[in-house]
C-alpha cells in the first residue's frame, strides 16, 4: 500500500508540474530507487513483509509450472 | 557511460577467484557434505571442470564484444523485447545473489551478537559496501591485492596445522553408493559459487589488455577450485561427513578442533576473518555490478548516481530475503539449480549462439 500510495504521489506530481520533467533522468531514477527503498524499509518497519523474496520466486515458478501444465493437457 | 577505469591482469585473476570463494569457504562444505556425503572433494574436483567450461562460455562472449558489458550488447543481439527479458532474468539474479550474501553475513554476525538487531547490522555493510563501491573498480581491485593474498594464506595455514587433527579413515568408504549421490550434488555446486561468475560479464570488459582476460579468468578459476577444494576436504577430514552435514558453518567448527602443543587453539577467529574479508570484497563486486548495469540500463551518466539508492534497496531486500537459514538451505538445494541456470548458462550462451548465428558485429554503431 504504501507503494502503491507513493507511486500515485510521483505521477500526480509529474502530471501537475511540467517543470518537474526538466529535473535530469539521473536525479530523478537515483530518487526513485531511494523511495522505493525507503518505502520497504517502513513496510520492513512495520511488519508488513507478507512473505519472503524465496517464496515470491519459488511461489510464482510454481504456478507458472501449473499454468504451463494444464496448458499441455 | 563512459568507463574509464582498467585492472591489470592478476587484479582480474584475484577479482575472479574471490568471486568464487566468499560464501563457498563456509557454507559449501555442508552443502556437499548433506548430497555427497564424504565424496564432496569429488564432486568438488568434477565441478572445477565445470566452472572451467563456464568461464570459456564468458570469456568467449566477453571477446566477441571487447570491452562492452553484456548489458550493452544484449539488446543487439537479442533484440529489445527478447534481450530485455533476458536482462531481466540476468538483473534480477545478481540482485538476489546480493541480498543473499548480504544476509549470510548478517546472519553470521547475529549469531556471535544476539542481541543487536539485525537491522544495525545490515545497516553497517550497507555504509561499508557504499564506501567501497564509490571508489570505483580500480579501488576494489587493488584492496582485493592486498587482501587475497591473506585469505589464500590463511586456509593454506589452516589446513597444514590441522594436519595432526586429521582422520583420513573420514574420507572412507569411497564411492559407497556408486556415483550417483556425487552426480545429484553437481547442479547444486555448479549453480553455487561457479554459476555466480556470470556476474564477471559486467566485470571483464575493465581488463586493461583482452589479450589478458583467457590467462586471468582461467587461472582465477583453477585457483578458487583449489581453495574450495581444500576447505571441504578440511572440514571432511577434522569432522567426519556426518557432522559437516548437521552443522551450519563447518570450517568454523573444524578449526576450533585445531591445538597445536596445547597453546595454539581457537582458530576458528581466522577462519571467520578469512570468511568476512573474502565475502565483504565479494559483495562489493557484485553490487558494483548490479549499479552498472541497472544504470547502463537507465542510461545514467555515471553509476554513483545509483550507489546509496540501490545499495540501500538491496540492504532492505536482504533482510526479507528468507525467514530462517533452514529456508535458505532448502531453497538452495531445490530451486536455485534449477532457476539460476537460465542466468548463468542459458541467457549467456543464447546470446553467443545468435551472436554467432546472426553475425552480430564486434563495435558499436558510431552515433551518426
Amino acid at each position: 500500500m504504501t507503494l502503491v500510495i507513493y507511486s500515485a504521489a510521483g505521477v500526480t506530481m509529474w502530471l501537475m508540474f511540467p517543470e518537474l520533467r526538466r529535473i535530469p533522468r539521473d536525479a530523478c531514477v537515483a530518487g526513485g530507487v531511494l523511495i522505493l527503498a525507503f518505502a520497504l524499509t517502513l513496510l520492513h518497519v512495520m511488519g508488513g513483509w507478507p512473505f519472503t523474496i524465496n517464496q515470491l520466486i519459488s511461489g510464482t515458478f510454481i504456478d507458472l509450472y501449473k499454468l504451463i501444465e494444464s496448458l499441455g493437457r | 557511460m563512459l568507463m574509464k577505469e582498467r585492472i591489470s591482469r592478476q587484479q582480474m585473476m584475484w577479482l575472479y577467484a574471490n568471486g568464487l570463494l566468499g560464501a563457498s569457504l563456509l557454507i559449501l562444505p555442508q552443502v556437499l557434505a548433506a548430497s555427497a556425503k564424504q565424496d564432496g572433494w569429488i564432486t568438488s574436483l568434477i565441478c572445477a571442470i565445470g566452472g572451467l567450461l563456464l568461464v570459456l562460455l564468458y570469456i568467449t562472449l566477453a571477446l566477441r564484444f571487447p570491452g562492452q558489458t553484456i548489458v550493452e550488447y544484449i539488446t543487439r543481439v537479442l533484440g529489445r523485447p527478447i534481450g530485455l527479458l533476458a536482462l531481466a532474468f540476468y538483473l534480477g539474479y545478481i540482485a538476489w545473489l546480493v541480498m543473499v550474501m548480504q544476509r549470510e553475513i548478517v546472519d553470521f554476525f547475529s549469531i556471535n551478537y544476539p542481541e543487536t538487531p539485525i537491522e544495525f547490522t545490515a545497516f553497517c555493510f550497507a555504509l561499508i559496501t557504499m564506501y567501497i563501491i564509490l571508489g570505483g573498480l580500480e579501488a576494489i581491485a587493488r584492496v582485493n591485492d592486498l587482501l587475497f593474498p591473506i585469505i589464500v594464506t590463511g586456509v593454506l595455514v589452516l589446513t597444514l596445522l590441522a594436519i595432526p587433527e586429521y582422520m583420513y579413515s573420514y574420507l572412507k568408504p569411497l564411492l559407497p553408493e556408486s556415483i550417483m549421490p556425487i552426480l545429484g550434488a553437481i547442479p547444486t555446486h555448479i549453480s553455487f559459487p561457479y554459476g555466480n561468475a556470470v556476474v564477471f560479464l559486467m566485470i571483464f570488459p575493465f581488463i586493461r589488455n583482452n589479450k589478458d582476460l583467457p590467462y586471468a579468468a582461467v587461472s582465477g578459476s583453477m585457483m578458487g577450485s583449489a581453495v574450495i577444494t581444500m576447505i571441504v576436504l578440511f572440514s571432511t577430514l577434522t569432522l567426519g561427513a556426518a557432522t559437516v552435514a548437521r552443522v551450519v558453518y563447518p570450517p568454523h567448527f573444524a578449526a576450533r578442533t585445531i591445538t597445536i602443543l596445547s597453546f595454539l587453539a581457537g582458530l576458528d577467529g581466522l577462519v571467520d576473518v578469512i570468511w568476512i574479508t573474502s565475502n565483504v570484497l565479494r559483495i562489493a563486486v557484485f553490487q558494483y555490478a548490479l549499479v552498472l548495469a541497472v544504470s547502463q540500463l537507465l542510461g545514467l551518466s555515471s553509476y554513483r548516481y545509483l550507489v546509496i539508492p540501490l545499495v540501500a534497496l538491496m540492504s532492505v531486500g536482504s533482510l526479507n530475503v528468507y525467514r530462517s537459514m533452514g529456508e535458505q538451505i532448502e531453497f538452495n538445494l531445490t530451486w536455485t539449480p534449477l532457476l539460476s541456470i537460465v542466468p548463468y548458462l542459458l541467457v549467456p550462451l543464447l546470446v553467443l549462439v545468435v551472436a554467432m548465428v546472426r553475425k552480430v558485429p564486434r563495435e558499436r554503431k558510431p552515433p551518426e
